[in-house]
């Protein structure tokens, strides 16, 4: 399946891109247009993008709207969606520390990773990791 | 230096105050500059455009106009002098933090410290962390005030530290003293 966003990405949009692949469809595609009309032309399904169900909702980030939307809940990804949340609207809802730091790390890497889809490889194992790390207690 | 630049312009209705305030304090929160009385500047990367684009999104779903471009200066000084700009109020708010937390250590430093002004003093250096980490996050230039205000946050942590951690030891150790 073809899943389309806006290209140069940032946290919410590689943290969406991460869970899509890992839980809801392993072989998925992805394409980059501007706007929602850019994405029905593609034929994918939009995320990220201005008006798309899978957005910002009502205070809600995207990868927050995508995790509803799939029913994809443990304590882990409610973990990891605190700190996207923290990363990438940054309004104080969540105390994560671990959210300054994503932020840095993959505001350092949009700069030296020119291609999203190279971004969003180097990015997956990134937060493979960080789900590995908040699932521990639960092992 | 040769940085690009994000410009974000826009327009609302009057009416309601709240949402003017709103969009002005987000702004503000991004690190956002404003020159000449309008035109709001960022330094791109992806989370700064991100930013603006979702800003500019709820500027239009409550009925006002924006205008976002990307932008690189023609002339060098003008990077320099916008660089300036941002690194200056970033100065600003680290200078804030830096009293905040000097004025939090002379706190500690009168003794002896109640159980409900501990609280009331943890509370604030909670406050304080959670400023310096917003302050990183927007400091787009480096600013030099980093590391006084670090430091200061720093002196003040192990301050309220030694008058917080382990008070049996310290009044072992004034006996012992007397």
């Amino acid at each position: 399946m073809l899943w389309v966003t806006r290209p140069n990405c940032h946290v919410d949009r590689t943290a969406c891109a991460w869970a899509i692949r890992r839980f809801v469809d392993r072989d998925a595609a992805f394409g980059f247009a501007p706007d929602l009309e850019g994405a029905r032309a593609l034929g994918g399904t939009p995320f990220d993008l201005l008006g798309a169900e899978l957005g910002h909702h009502e205070g809600r980030c995207s990868f927050e709207s995508l995790l509803r939307a799939y029913r994809l809940d443990d304590p882990a990804l409610r973990e990891l969606a605190e700190v996207v949340h923290e990363a990438d609207v940054d309004d104080d809802r969540f105390h994560t520390l671990e959210a300054s730091g994503l932020d840095a790390v993959i505001r350092g890497l949009g700069m030296v990773v020119k291609d999203d889809l190279e971004l969003f490889l180097v990015t997956h194992r990134l937060y493979d990791g960080l789900y590995a790390w908040f699932s521990r207690t639960a092992t | 230096m040769d940085t690009p630049w994000l410009l974000c312009s826009y327009r609302l209705p009057r009416e309601p105050s709240r949402l003017r305030l709103a969009v002005w304090r987000r702004l503000r929160r991004l690190g956002a500059v404003m020159v000449h009385g309008g035109l709001w500047v960022l330094p791109r990367d992806h989370k700064t455009r991100e930013d603006f684009e979702w800003l500019s999104q709820e500027i239009e779903e409550r009925g006002g106009e924006v205008l976002l471009w990307e932008a690189r200066s023609l002339a060098t000084a003008q990077d320099t002098s916008l660089a300036a700009g941002f690194r200056t109020e970033s100065e600003e708010r680290y200078a804030e933090l830096a009293v905040a937390a000097e004025q939090l250590a002379r706190v500690a430093r009168r003794r002896p410290l109640k159980p409900a002004s501990v609280e009331q003093v943890m509370q604030r250096l909670r406050l304080l962390e959670r400023g310096l980490r917003l302050e990183r996050r927007r400091d787009y230039f480096r600013a030099p005030g980093r590391v006084t205000a670090e430091s200061a946050l720093r002196t003040s942590v192990e301050e309220v530290r030694a008058r917080t951690a382990a008070p049996g030891k310290e009044r072992r150790r004034r006996a012992v003293g007397h």
